[in-house]
């Protein structure tokens, strides 16, 4: 009885380690270095944290729990993003095991800061150890420490110097975990709360409840940067620089008035180029995988409706949004190398003027920038910026940026329909409308944050201060493997909410099966026609009908409500069933072409290609993007607004652009 | 406490190369928390390094750290200018 009762007694907690620290000082590379692969993005219940999560084995045989913070600059929130980290912290996390030990990591190159951040962390009373990270730069920038004063100077804290980007003193870290201990801090003293002045968590919540919860006393602010002077003179020596840094070297030139923008032009433009033309190699690549898996699909599973099913259906739909996964994972490759290298703080800083015209700021750069791969990571991405109405605005106008979900819609309209033109100089028509489409969404992104900008009632904010860091090498494994959280994120995706998708496209498309359907065209078009898809196309046909769209398109444009690209899947199963794939192996642009109305005349006219161009580039046709911005705005409302406002604004640019090309 | 002197001016008064020292921060900003944290209390040492393409932000060093900030808030911030 009592073996069973062990048996079945949950596992004792592994401890959990937190690290805390300033953005920039390299806790990420650290957090990598201690826990190799074992981590993943920790995505809690009820609060949207984004913390990494991973395990990390010590000397002693046992595996802690490890998690890397958001990067704070102190224990006082101002973005939604260091609020999970305080929240962590602090316990108030209900879904998260509560936090056993911290290790504060600080940047040995700029100490002060972080000794700003440690001297509240100690006020929590939680077993604390210390890792001064960058002590390679430190060295080049003449700053000496002496970590065996430090640790006496507070306490017995342990003090470990690393240098996580080249993986020094990670060993010695690890040992120090094990006898890390609650510091001597310097507890600020508050009226009202003298008396309580053991550091503890709860301590520090009274303190926080005594002056607010997001203030900062000017004198609580003045005795604590007293103390950092105090400790780091005790402990550090700072002598003259070895040599020019590169900030000195660099910033010259791409911080330069007019090099500086023209820098950050060719930059934005060396990074467009390289999405496009990189990736077709791999696009081809994987086009071919799939068309040899569906072939192979069909030997094997035969040519019933379960064999199609799976070939047309699931392999076809699948493939057909694999293909853009290399556009995605190169534009993240490069964003992951600009905002490793400090270049990103850069262009945020050049354009943190232009874009507060319209209520943003160097903040919504990066966000924005991530939104042309991918709105998600870019409203993700609107976590640090800290004035909750430019985080609003930023959210809104994301999605107009031309995510990469839009390209396949985009490629196959303008390469099956616009002739292969130049307009002289060597520009290409087809070159020059896909331009034009991208500008289409910057345009009118800016608009709409121009006219929010306008409306939003204005906040007190302005609390943003940005932080140039200095130029950094980036990491290949930092990069590697942010682009491996990115791709197995894709392709969970792809696995399960487009593979269902796809199933439920091909069902509606191809049920309820009419007797001898297959054995005539006039059969195939009558099933297409009579399938649930198919009635459900006609139903909304009077409501496209302006746009030059038939129900044809409305099936499209219905299984498109979830996800862009299955657009193209879509329209794949509906002319492939119309025409008969297996007859003439039809490509989907050929079925397209062939496709024609009522009447006779071609379905894809002009008009009808353009005004359909034009409602893809505006529409909210993402179910991943709404249910993020409800999410993280935890507003039903606003996801409700957003996607209403670019739903009716994309059906009026389509019927504008359709009545003035007709 | 702070007297205004002949050397007093806002950190917006500063040209690209010039260093101060902080003098005191304008009471009632909503980013005076966040400047105080970043290191801008009395006797701090700062130094501005250049302006933005249209003369705004400001980068400014502080401690080894570079901030940028904006014209309102290199306007909260009052220096002595070291002479």
């Amino acid at each position: 009885m009592n073996e069973l009762r062990d048996l079945k007694a949950a596992p004792p907690r592994p401890r959990h380690l937190a690290l805390v620290g300033n953005p920039n000082v390299g806790k990420s590379s650290l957090f990598n270095a201690l826990t190799g692969l074992r981590q993943k993005v920790a995505n809690y219940p009820g609060v949207t944290v984004d913390a990494k999560i991973g395990e990390i084995s010590l000397s002693d045989g046992r595996v802690w729990q490890v998690t890397d913070l958001p990067g704070i600059s102190s224990l006082v929130a101002r973005s939604p993003d260091e609020q999970i980290a305080v929240d962590a912290l602090l316990g108030r996390i209900p879904t998260a095991s509560p936090v056993d030990q911290v290790l504060v990591v600080i940047d040995a190159a700029r100490p002060r800061r972080g000794f700003f951040l440690l001297s509240q962390v100690l006020e929590l009373g939680l077993p604390t150890s210390i890792c001064l990270n960058m002590s390679d730069e430190a060295s080049v920038a003449g700053i000496e420490f002496d970590p065996a004063a430090l640790r006496r100077l507070l306490g017995g804290v342990p003090v470990v110097a690393t240098s996580a980007a080249r993986g020094d003193g990670i060993d010695g870290l690890r040992a120090s975990l094990l006898d890390a201990k609650a510091g001597a801090g310097i507890c600020v003293s508050i009226p009202g709360l003298q008396g309580i002045s053991a550091p503890s968590v709860a301590r520090w919540v009274e303190l926080r409840a005594a002056v607010g919860e997001a203030e900062l006393a000017e004198q609580e602010a003045e005795a604590r940067w007293a103390w950092v002077t105090q400790i780091l003179t005790g402990c550090s020596r700072c002598g003259t620089p070895a040599r020019a840094t590169a900030r000195e070297r660099l910033d010259r030139y791409l911080l330069h008035p007019l090099l500086g923008p023209a820098a950050f032009v060719l930059v934005m433009g060396t990074l467009f180029q390289a999405v496009f033309r990189l990736a077709d190699a791999p696009v081809e690549w994987i086009e071919l995988a799939v068309a040899r898996l569906g072939e192979l699909a069909t030997t094997v599973a035969g040519e019933g409706v379960f064999g199609r099913l799976l070939s047309e259906g699931i392999i076809g739909g699948v493939g057909s949004v694999l293909v853009f996964l290399p556009q995605i994972l190169i534009l993240f490759f490069f964003i992951g190398l600009l905002e490793d290298s400090g270049y990103m703080t850069r262009a945020a800083f050049l354009v943190d003027r232009p874009l507060r015209a319209i209520g943003l700021s160097g903040q919504s750069f990066i966000p924005l920038l991530s939104s042309f791969a991918c709105a998600v990571p870019g409203i993700l991405a609107t976590r640090t910026i800290e004035d909750r109405r430019e985080r609003t605005i930023a959210t809104m106008v994301a999605p107009l940026m031309t995510c990469s979900a839009r390209l396949p819609v985009y490629s196959i309209l303008i390469s099956t329909f616009i002739p292969e033109r130049t307009v002289g100089w060597g520009i290409g028509i087809r070159g020059l409308l896909m331009l034009g489409l991208y500008g289409l969404g910057l345009l009118l992104s800016l608009i709409a944050a121009w006219v929010l900008n306008r409306f939003l009632s204005r906040s007190q904010a302005l609390a943003t201060v940005l932080e140039l860091p200095p130029y950094r090498f980036p990491t290949w494994r930092a990069v590697g493997l942010q682009l491996w959280h990115r791709a197995r994120q894709f392709l969970q995706r792809a696995g399960t909410v487009i593979l269902a998708l796809s199933a439920l496209v091909w069902a509606m498309t191809n049920l309820p099966v009419l007797e001898n359907a297959a054995d005539s065209a006039a059969g195939r078009a009558a099933q297409i026609e009579q399938s649930w898809a198919g009635r459900l196309g006609h139903t909304i046909e009077p409501a496209i009908a302006p746009l030059g769209f038939d129900w044809r398109i409305g099936i499209g444009l219905c299984a498109s409500l979830a996800a862009r690209e299955v657009f193209v899947s879509t329209m794949a199963v509906v002319h492939a069933t119309e025409t008969g794939a297996e007859e003439d192996e039809a490509t989907v642009g050929a079925a397209m072409r062939a496709s024609v109305r009522r009447g006779g005349e071609p379905l894809y006219d002009l008009p009808t290609v353009l005004a359909l161009l034009a409602f893809f580039a505006v529409a909210l046709q993402c179910i991943s993007t709404v249910a993020v911005v409800v999410r993280e705005t935890r507003s039903w409302a606003q996801a409700a607004l957003q996607f209403g406002g670019l739903s009716a604004l994309a059906y009026l640019l389509a019927w504008v652009v359709h009545t003035l090309a007709s | 406490m702070h007297q205004p002197g002949s050397n007093t001016a806002t950190l917006c008064d500063l040209r690209p190369g010039e260093s101060a020292s902080i003098s005191g921060l304008e009471r009632g900003v909503s980013f005076r928390v966040r400047l105080l944290e970043l290191g801008f209390v009395p006797g701090g040492r700062l130094k501005v390094i250049r302006r933005a393409p249209l003369g705004c932000p400001v980068e400014v060093e502080i401690s080894g750290s570079h901030y940028c900030l904006r014209r309102e808030q290199a306007k909260a911030v009052w220096v002595e200018r070291a002479s």
